[in-house]
């Protein structure tokens, strides 16, 4: 299968040009932009474009993967991102220099010239970011370059994230009408990255309780330990299964808003749970910055209210059931979700 | 890794015709069915109601057309199963010969046994109940006592079952029993009988649940003789069989579907007067949590049409499942109560004081949480 191999290629190269350590040391402020030509200059970017524009005809269906692969290796740009603002506005790219791409919503501001967003998911690893407005229907986005931001930084060296102001963001924008629900595209992309992510916190959870002895025994020989394993497990395949279904239509045009809603919500409330329950396990060694399991749960407790958290879509996935012309709710699942 | 086996997959769309069948035949139905026996979801027991699905050869639909089934697949049944718990009919008659004695026999059973009991199944004239656990095998269910003895011509039986669902209403019962050794040799030496429930020696006492409803028994086994061809398949390997029936027990529709009706009252409830947004995104969480299970149930059915058996991961989703089914009426109520002045339909507070008393039930029937993590433990490498 051509998309394995594919997915095969990928692995490796992040597996060597994204290790632990060097995710740790970007997230520390090292240079990230080596890592990112390596993914650039290997076609990784073009996936989702046929082969007469150098990609792979990688659909959307199979996307799912290679974003729960981004999330299990907590590779820090937003490369999936990147693959589908790409596959989506080729055209743009040819006359700037937008990538790594990021989404986010635009913060509703009283100064009209401004532009601004907050928590801009992996902002410090991005050079630009797409904005679009939440209740607008989407439809025109601008997009934005990071360099000429201002007021960036938090202060707080372990968040990805940026806070921007474009003092004249309108004027400093690329804009254009985009068909496609941003929203919706994050919220799924993050749920894969999540259940990713989840797969990583699974092993390292579970190697560390076959490891670590205490009273004579490894941990993970404890019932309580046991059990406690055994619900990540569930939620990891919660997560999972969750994701998949955000990515279940043939393409990005036909993107279900509720597939999505699910999906998100679902990742983000598996994330925040299992986070709890790795670092009990890992103890005190869990929260040093040297052990890898920060650079998971960092992540998942950001990518949790990324795009919505789970209170967001839950909302929105109850006003959609009480709308819904379904006289009982099995109807509704089996005709819409 | 267990996570392996969950990708997810699709009911395919010819399943369709089939689930518009079934649901136009409930809707002809329910009028009848009060809303107190929709709360007991798959504890309601109405034998009419269970002739009228085998009319339809709604029955044993999996087993072969030459035992009086439809020959379809375990998808098939899936969306039979859905249609009748989301609509939360009173399926308990048939209920344990269709999910789990009927495929029982299927795979282990004499030819002659197949032809004796599965279109009796399939035609609703036989109702099974399950003797497995014993007033003090639980959890622990290798550790039983019931026995059969070897006589000239069969086996004599002794002993006690316990919590056997509708033992009153079945015909039958498919027993665990110890044939050698003692309960010290744990998982060896147990062989499964199926048992005429009218054979002298049998005593059915029934057993109340709390919230005043009958629907377990203490069955009693005092000389019980059994025929040569009461033992379903070989003898000793009783405990593989039984193990191989709970993945048809455990990963279903029924894990998911019990709590349902509540889900339907306080939706009507809701469209006609409206909630705060806290309800409407409890609402929201119920109905994900519920499509995310539904598709890892449809993804373990469609493992088990190719034949496999994945028991370690449907332990995981019955107690994802259970545990869904005990937080509806939990949420709901912290919804509904926290307005103690407006007034809600006496309907929906009846089903929601009936299933927050019995939701205990759903993580204990079919295997207790902590049995169902231990499992995941063990498959995980950790015991």
């Amino acid at each position: 299968m051509a998309e394995d191999i594919i997915l095969e290629s990928l692995k490796k190269l992040l597996t060597q040009q994204a290790t632990t350590q060097q995710v740790n040391e970007i997230d520390h402020g090292a240079d990230w932009s080596f890592l990112w030509q390596q993914i650039e200059n290997n076609g990784f970017v073009n996936l989702m474009l046929d082969e007469s524009h150098e990609g792979a005809s990688i659909g959307f269906q199979s996307l799912s993967e290679y974003a729960r692969l981004c999330g299990k290796l907590a590779l820090p740009t937003p490369l999936i991102q990147s693959i589908i603002f790409k596959y989506c506005h080729e055209n743009v790219l040819g006359e700037h220099d937008l990538l790594p791409i990021t989404f986010a919503i635009k913060k509703q501001t009283d100064e009209s010239k401004i532009v601004s967003a907050e928590n801009i998911p992996f902002g410090k690893f991005s050079k630009s970011v797409l904005i679009y407005e939440l209740h607008t229907g989407h439809k025109q986005i601008a997009l934005l370059p990071i360099h000429a931001a201002t007021n960036t930084d938090s202060g707080f060296k372990s968040l990805s994230y940026l806070d921007c102001d474009w003092e004249d963001g309108l004027a400093e924008a690329v804009k254009l009408d985009s068909p496609h629900d941003w929203h919706s595209i994050g919220a799924a992309v993050t749920a894969s990255l999540i259940a990713g992510a989840l797969e990583s916190l699974l092993e390292l959870t579970l190697q560390y309780a076959k490891d670590r002895k205490q009273f004579g025994r490894a941990i993970g020989k404890f019932q309580a330990i046991q059990q406690q394993i055994s619900v990540l497990t569930e939620l990891a395949a919660v997560a999972k299964t969750a994701a998949q279904l955000a990515f279940q239509t043939e393409n990005i045009e036909q993107l279900d808003q509720l597939q999505c809603a699910i999906a998100k919500a679902q990742c983000s409330v598996a994330a925040t749970k299992c986070v709890k329950i790795a670092h009990a396990i890992h103890g005190a060694i869990g929260v040093t910055a040297e052990y890898q399991l920060q650079l998971f749960t960092r992540r998942l407790l950001e990518w949790s209210h990324d795009y919505g958290n789970a209170e967001y879509w839950h909302g929105i996935i109850g006003e959609d059931l009480i709308r819904h012309n379904a006289k009982r709710t099995l109807h509704f699942l089996t005709q819409h979700a | 890794m267990l996570l392996d086996s969950f990708n997810i997959a699709k009911l395919p769309n010819d399943t369709q015709t089939l689930r518009e069948q079934v649901r136009s035949f409930i809707e002809g139905y329910e009028k009848k069915v009060p809303v107190i026996e929709k709360s007991r979801s798959w504890m309601g027991v109405d034998p009419d109601f269970s002739r009228g699905l085998a009319k339809k050869g709604w029955l044993g639909v999996s087993l072969p057309t030459e035992y009086g089934g439809q020959g379809l697949d375990a998808l098939s049944r899936f969306v039979i199963v859905e249609e009748l718990l989301g609509h939360s009919m009173p399926v308990g008659a048939h209920w344990i010969a269709d999910r789990q004695s009927g495929p029982l026999i299927m795979k282990y059973g004499t030819e002659t046994q197949k032809r004796y009991f599965l279109p009796k199944i399939c035609a609703a004239e036989a109702f099974f109940c399950i003797g497995m656990s014993e007033p003090n095998s639980g959890s622990d269910l290798a550790s039983i006592h019931t026995r059969a003895e070897r006589t000239t011509e069969g086996w004599r039986l002794n002993g006690q079952k316990i919590w056997t669902t509708n033992a009153h209403g079945s015909h039958y019962m498919i027993a665990l029993a110890r044939t050698s050794g003692s309960a010290e040799d744990r998982h060896s030496g147990l062989s499964q009988f199926v048992i005429d429930l009218k054979s002298p020696g049998i005593d059915i006492r029934k057993i109340r649940d709390l919230t005043g409803d009958h629907h377990f028994n203490e069955v009693f086994f005092n000389d019980v003789l059994l025929d040569e061809s009461s033992l379903i398949g070989t003898e000793g390997n009783g405990w593989d069989q039984v193990i191989n029936e709970l993945a048809y027990e455990r990963s279903g529709p029924e894990r998911i579907y019990s709590s349902i009706i509540l889900c339907d009252l306080w939706l009507d409830f809701i469209r006609e007067r409206g909630a705060p947004s806290s309800s409407v995104t409890k609402l929201g969480e119920i109905v994900a949590r519920l499509v995310v299970l539904r598709h890892m149930s449809i993804t373990l059915a469609t493992q088990m049409k190719t034949g496999l058996s994945p028991i370690t991961e449907a332990a995981l989703v019955k107690d994802l499942g259970t545990e869904l089914e005990q937080d509806i009426p939990t949420q709901i109520s912290n919804e509904l109560f926290r307005f103690p002045h407006v007034s809600s339909p006496r309907s929906l507070r009846g089903a929601l004081s009936y299933i927050s008393q019995i939701s205990p039930t759903f993580s204990l029937r079919g295997g207790t949480r902590e049995i169902l993590r231990g499992m995941i433990a063990r498959d995980l490498g950790l015991r």
